[in-house]
């Protein structure tokens, strides 16, 4: 059964990780009292940053992640392989997000690319080409090998 | 629909039936939350959820026999009265179990809240949580002496049960429940509208979204409305829906085969496409953006003054 109603009052407490120098300045203006912000160097340290702060949070909290296409889609699945549904997530890309992180679907190998381009992939060396597919799960997009 | 025999029955408490089914040799598994819906009369089903035996297994799995436990409802349709009748050698049309109230297997933490009657698949998720050493607390709302199977939450639950005698307790303890809950946690009810009404507020005034609150209500009996009509495209008749019946009873008593199940508007089945009019929805399954264009007749009514189309 379901049990929709209007939202309580007040905002939900957030938990703002930033990915990147760039991302800092924006987080931190969207970063209310209450919240928790956190910058990290790199996409791929969302997880263990996630797993010091959710033990400290309850549950009605939020994640927002800023930073490149790229990082924010990386924080996002490292939060959703965590326990938060998507309605707890939300993302702020910034800038072009030409780079992307793309997930080899022959060797599951992910590794970074343009939208659109043709490569072999660096783990297994089959001939990929950068699809528009992309998976929340994963935080990338695939990588299918080319059809000859 | 199998026929399972009635091997014993309880008065746990004043007014309430507690039914052992069994059958030839262990019985199809269920997870907690499932209910078995017993036939009361010709056609007539009622959904009682499945209560775990005493045995120290895996909750649900094979298990000998199917435990359900009733309430009496004097003013119901008939279905609690049938149950009550019901005595050790009897019997019994069933289908299911079918699962409608599981509990999240990804759920870092759940939350139980049980009215009354609702502790029985609360003891089902309590169980499987105990089984699995899974993180849980149970909040139970009961009149004292009132509530079957409070002795059986106690020994499962232990400590993670707390019990509240009255509304304001209730609520004292909720909400700091919910908002001390840790993230990733799923709460859980089974009791009356008001109390499922009240666990669901509570937790969007905490901020959970509404993916994170589960809810089962209890069989009652469905609210009267205007009479109107409905007209069936494929079939090319009309119908009249009287203002104590509903469009489900009126479609069956007119000879019209429409799938159902629940009869609460609660398992989806009887959904109906709806060609032409407004409706008055008062199913609880169908989601915001399934509504336009669908109907639950075992519940649901036409808008005042509208004429449904179906496509039956």
């Amino acid at each position: 059964m379901r049990t929709p109603g209007p939202a309580g009052p007040g905002r939900a407490p957030v938990l703002v990780l930033a990915v990147g120098e760039a991302a800092e300045a924006v987080a931190a203006d969207r970063c209310g009292p209450g919240d928790r912000y956190r910058v990290l160097g790199d996409a791929d340290d969302a997880g263990a940053v996630l797993d010091a702060e959710l033990p400290r949070l309850h549950t009605g909290w939020r994640v927002l992640a800023v930073g490149s296409g790229r990082d924010v889609r990386a924080v996002r699945a490292a939060a959703l392989a965590r326990g938060a549904l998507d309605e707890e997530v939300t993302v702020r890309a910034l800038g072009t997000g030409d780079v992307i992180r793309v997930h080899c679907g022959a060797c599951h190998h992910r590794f970074d690319a343009r939208a659109g381009e043709q490569r072999p992939c660096p783990g297994c060396g089959v001939a990929l080409v950068v699809t528009d597919h992309e998976s929340r799960t994963h935080g990338a997009v695939l990588g299918a090998p080319r059809v000859r | 629909m199998p026929e399972l025999r009635v091997a014993a029955v309880a008065t746990p408490c004043p007014g309430v039936r507690s039914l052992t089914l069994t059958g030839e040799g262990p019985l199809p598994s269920y997870p907690p939350g499932a209910h078995l819906a017993i036939e009361w009369a010709p056609g007539r089903r009622n959904p009682y959820s499945l209560v775990p035996g005493p045995g120290r297994g895996l909750p649900g799995h094979e298990p000998d026999a199917y435990r359900v436990t009733v309430a009496l409802r004097p003013d119901g349709a008939g279905g609690s009265r049938r149950v009550h009748e019901l005595a050790p050698g009897d019997r019994v049309r069933v289908s299911g179990p079918r699962s409608s109230f599981p509990p999240v297997a990804t759920a870092a933490h759940h939350v139980l809240v049980a009215g009354g009657i609702g502790v029985t698949p609360v003891l089902a998720h309590a169980a499987w949580h105990a089984f699995w050493g899974n993180s849980f607390d149970v909040l139970l709302v009961q009149r004292p002496g009132t509530t079957p199977h409070a002795a059986d939450l106690r020994r499962i639950a232990g400590h993670r049960l707390t019990v509240a005698t009255d509304r304001a307790a209730f609520a004292a303890r909720l909400d700091p429940t919910l908002r001390g809950a840790p993230w990733g946690s799923h709460v859980y009810t089974c009791g009356p509208p008001g109390l499922i009404a009240d666990v669901a507020a509570t937790a969007r005034r905490a901020h959970w979204v509404d993916a994170r609150v589960h809810a089962e209500p209890f069989v009652h009996a469905p609210e009267p409305g205007a009479p109107f009509t409905v007209a069936l495209r494929r079939s090319g008749r009309e119908v009249a829906v009287g203002a104590t019946e509903t469009l489900l009873d009126a479609l069956t008593r007119a000879g019209v085969a429409a799938p159902h199940r629940c009869r609460q508007g609660v398992c989806g089945e009887c959904a109906t496409t709806v060609l032409a009019g407004r409706v008055e929805h008062r199913e609880t399954v169908l989601a915001d953006d399934e509504r336009p264009g669908r109907m639950a007749p075992c519940v649901s009514r036409a808008a005042p003054g509208e004429t449904l189309v179906l496509d039956l």
